[in-house]
């Protein structure tokens, strides 16, 4: 009798597991359906550093197509730095807003979510609910983690970014420098023609963590955090800046403020190089006849620092409905095709190619991204989140204060 | 109802600046932060740089400034001065500063100009002439920027002062010119722009837009560490922020009171004893080749640097050493235009509607105070907190305020933080004028039997009517150039010219930056030439009255 039990049930369990996948998958559809009713209506303020006119037509047209298909209206709200929205969110919970904030969705990622993740100030877990969120590259060890702290679902994944440096091709004859060896051989051979934004600047403070983890002895003590050992861990990194300091551009006295003022550099021809997290950055430049057809670009031959951008809900979010399915569609195969296409932004995807049915997979056929585009190395992954601010200050107390 | 307008400015424009410093105090109030602060690398020669660019830049521009209204004053050109004056003005700090890396770093157009043929230089030489670690080039665009607002405020004293009258007396007594100005108008000057000089140092002192662009980074000034320690996401940083602040206003107001004992210690004795000494000096002459062109340099630096943003706002990739872009290209305007109108319709509308708020205010109260001058001064040092405190100390406890009220991000939210800085401006303008109507014609009226509203409507308005567009011109463009108020009050939902144009200068993006630029400093004109041509056309044929 028991033994027959065991058997039907044996029997059945596919099938009972395959009912309440079909149960589950019905109540997430009704679930969602119930999210876009809701979102119907609603003004979603997407709070973006928004100082790319490329990014902000991307935007807009997501804007124009949520707005159609949705009856979303987003509101692109640009900030010169996301950390403003993340300051008046925290000014807002200590004035006791818990409803009705002003941010509804907000891009994001590293100290950023930390801060945020921190204080409590995010809403969700929700990824998981997002019919989309099934595409998602499950084996990028860049969207579990952000800087080394799990997402727990609080973020999305929205795009990937490798750090890349840029050249100029007509000033750069022979090979590239592929290690930062040969980079300062090459900085010593000529003075003043290289340089890197200021610390604590997103991609001064890059570029250190970039040198760092090619510089130090054990990588993998760079994933825990900083520790009383941080000045024999970081000695490698300080002896390469001592060394290259007085070679860069104003003799290491003077640093770009950020990568667009060093783009203006490049431009104007002061200098030969530029560092920046997006691979397209090149192609865009040339593009929007910022920089010279003969930029070219290039990873570290042993691995480039790489991490994604995520998209966060704040806990106060005054339509949070609508900031779901604003998500959600950006996360689709359409809008992440459109967004890795190098003439409406050129982001690189979030999205598995082997999730996606084939025609999906045809939209990210775009072809060649220009010869600017960098050729791919391995993915060295963020440091735990607590080196950054310790390099910066590290750098300042040596660097900043001369 | 007297007391009420008295109450109501002090509500509107007192109230909030000290609401939101005593949030910044309290947020100040913890040893950890003091000693984090002083413990921050650099800091005691970034705030030293703070002191030097500020300090040297005001006392440079109040002797150009002052030099530049004496000769246009001599030659009768104070009216060719105020023209030459106002589109400086009217140009935001940003994209004064961005057209003057352009010119003078050595990728500049002074340099592009000269180059190959002369220098040699087929590359961008390596020189550090902006951002110098000196903060020369930092000084030099305060300088820039600060002269024109100082010759309108001096232009504005000169007609408070018999000039003509102790000129003449002067030359009577065999005086050279110089000495004329100097020992009999320029103290009568200097005590109309006190306030506007303390502002100016202030200024100087805490700005951080124009040390983002031309000041060194290695350190920066105080004023840069305080902004990356406010706008950090680590709250820990906050306290340390606050504790910045207040320090950077203990050191404003060190350096004010500093200089106003140095002046009174060392200058006066000095100016006395010259002032009194005989000595005609009919040689010194105010019309020599410096004194004559030092403004006209000043002022045409300025014009320069925003034809050098022009030109890059329609110029791509521009390699060193060429003089021109490679190639023109107006896309950033006709891209930006369709972007701006939303922008450009919300500076007009909070601009304007500042303005009329602040005149009517401002006229209730300088009626209620008119023959009251004591309370009248009182109330002018209320009025100038919000100019004269470093705007940080105040803005971020202003923030927390508005969020309580449920006014941040809604446009009643901006409209008030604009007003903290336009109600100044039009107290200065109107308080004074009205206090100086001669009272015989008001007298006459109530005498007569006229009502005080008839009368102040027939008799005192149409004689403030050109105070009051010169005013709403002023307020106009105060309220055009905020950036931190909008900002904070806005949370970003409310876009101005401004906000646009700081965007794309923080992401280097020069060409659409420049558009907004011009959109900025052309508006504020407008509103000028409007309230100019309606100043005319009505006093027209009204010879007999007072300006």
């Amino acid at each position: 009798m028991r033994s027959l039990l065991r058997h039907l049930l044996t029997a059945a369990l596919p099938a009972i597991i395959a009912l309440s996948h079909v149960a589950n998958a019905a109540q997430g559809s009704a679930d969602w359906a119930d999210v876009e009713k809701a979102a119907r209506g609603q003004t979603v303020y997407f709070n973006a550093w928004a100082g790319d006119a490329t990014i902000n037509r991307y935007i807009a047209w997501a804007g124009d197509e949520v707005q159609r298909r949705y009856g979303v209206r987003l509101v692109l709200v640009k900030v010169t730095d996301i950390a403003e929205a993340v300051t008046r969110i925290q000014a807002e919970k200590a004035a006791g807003r818990t409803t009705g904030g002003s941010v509804d969705l907000m891009w994001i990622n590293g100290e950023n979510f930390a801060s945020l993740k921190a204080a409590g100030l995010l809403y969700g877990p929700w990824v998981d609910s997002l019919p989309n969120a099934r595409f998602l590259n499950a084996s990028d060890p860049t969207q579990e983690t952000d800087f080394t702290l799990p997402t727990a679902g609080l973020e999305m994944p929205w795009g990937g970014a490798r750090f890349t440096l840029f050249y100029d091709s007509a000033a750069i004859k022979s090979p590239a420098p592929q290690d930062p060896q040969s980079l300062l051989e090459w900085i010593r051979a000529h003075p003043g023609r290289f340089t890197y934004p200021q610390p604590p600047d997103f991609i001064g403070s890059s570029f250190l963590k970039q040198l760092l983890l090619l510089l130090v002895a054990d990588p993998a003590r760079l994933q825990q955090p900083v520790a009383a050992d941080f000045d024999s861990v970081t000695r490698p990194l300080w002896a390469w800046l001592d060394a290259a300091h007085p070679q860069l551009w104003r003799s290491g006295r003077t640093f770009p403020r950020s990568l667009p003022d060093q783009r203006r550099l490049l431009g104007d021809g002061e200098v030969d190089w530029l560092l920046a997290f997006n691979p397209s950055e090149g192609a865009r430049a040339i593009r929007a006849r910022e920089l010279p057809a003969s930029l070219r670009g290039m990873h570290f031959a042993r691995g480039a620092l790489g991490n994604s951008h995520f998209l966060g809900i704040p806990f106060n979010a005054s339509a949070s409905a609508g900031a779901r399915v604003v998500a959600n569609f950006l996360l689709s195969p359409e809008a992440q095709a459109r967004k890795a296409d190098a003439a409406h932004w050129g982001d690189p995807t979030v999205l598995s190619m082997g999730a996606l049915n084939p025609a999906d997979r045809k939209r990210f056929d775009v072809g060649a991204q220009g010869a600017a585009w960098p050729a791919p190395v391995p993915l060295l992954l963020e440091p735990h989140p607590s080196w950054t601010p310790a390099l910066e200050r590290a750098w300042s107390i040596r660097y900043g204060t001369r | 109802m007297k007391r009420a307008s008295v109450v109501l400015l002090l509500l509107i424009g007192v109230m909030p600046v000290v609401a939101g410093f005593i949030g910044t105090v309290m947020g100040a109030v913890s040893v950890p932060a003091w000693r984090e602060l002083l413990a921050e690398p650099g800091l005691l020669h970034a705030s030293l740089l703070s002191i030097g660019t500020g300090v040297a830049s005001t006392l440079l521009a109040l002797a150009v400034a002052h030099m530049a209204v004496a000769t246009a004053f001599l030659q009768q050109r104070a009216a060719t001065l105020r023209l030459a004056a106002l589109p400086a003005l009217a140009t935001p700090h940003v994209a004064i500063a961005i057209g003057l890396v352009l010119l003078l770093a050595p990728s500049g157009l002074l340099l592009r100009a000269v180059s190959p043929w002369a220098t040699g230089y087929e590359q961008a030489p390596d020189w550090a002439t902006v951002q110098d670690p000196f903060g020369l080039a930092l000084t030099l665009g305060l300088i820039v920027k600060e002269v024109p607002f100082l010759i309108l405020v001096l232009l504005g004293g000169l007609s408070q002062v018999p000039a003509d009258r102790l000129m003449i007396q002067g030359r009577v007594l065999g005086y050279g010119a110089f000495k004329t100005w100097f020992v009999a108008v320029a103290p009568l000057l200097h005590r109309q722009s006190r306030l506007a000089t303390v502002a100016v140092l202030v200024f100087g002192v805490t700005n951080v837009e124009m040390a983002l662009v031309l000041g060194p980074t290695t350190p920066p000034t105080l004023s840069l560490l305080v902004w990356r320690w406010f706008t950090d996401t680590d709250l820990a940083i906050r306290s340390q922020a606050y504790a910045g602040a207040l320090l950077m206003l203990l050191i404003s107001a060190l350096v004010v009171a500093l200089l106003a004992g140095a002046a009174h210690a060392v200058l006066s004795p000095r100016w006395r004893a010259w002032a009194t000494n005989g000595h005609r000096a009919p040689s010194l002459r105010l019309d020599g080749l410096a004194s004559r062109n030092v403004g006209r340099v000043v002022l045409g630096l300025g014009g320069a640097a925003t034809v050098a943003l022009l030109i890059r706002s329609v110029g791509g990739a521009w390699r060193f050493p060429a003089v021109w872009p490679a190639r023109l290209s107006i896309a950033a305007w006709t891209q930006g235009l369709q972007d701006m109108r939303a922008a450009v319709a919300a500076s007009i509308t909070v601009g304007l509607v500042a303005a009329v708020i602040a005149i009517g205010i401002v006229l209730a109260v300088a009626e209620v105070l008119h023959d009251r001058p004591l309370a009248r001064r009182r109330f002018a040092m209320l009025l100038f907190i919000p100019l004269v405190l470093p705007q940080m100390a105040f803005l971020f406890g202003l923030q927390t305020v508005l969020i309580r009220l449920g006014m941040d991000g809604q446009w009643t939210g901006v409209l008030w933080s604009h007003l903290l800085f336009v109600l100044p401006y039009a107290w200065v303008v109107l308080a004074e004028a009205r206090a100086q109507l001669p009272p015989g014609y008001r007298i006459v009226a109530r005498t007569l039997g006229a009502g005080p509203l008839t009368t102040w409507v027939n008799i005192l308005l149409p004689q403030l009517l050109r105070s009051i567009l010169v005013a709403a011109g002023l307020c106009f463009a105060v309220s055009m150039a905020l950036y931190l108020p909008t900002q904070f009050a806005g949370g970003g939902r409310i876009v101005t010219v401004t906000t646009e144009a700081a965007v794309a200068m923080s992401s280097g993006d020069l060409r659409s930056a420049a558009s907004y630029g011009v959109m900025q400093a052309l508006l504020p004109l407008v509103v000028f030439a409007v309230t100019a041509w309606i100043s005319r056309a009505l006093f027209a044929d009204r010879k007999g009255m007072p300006a």
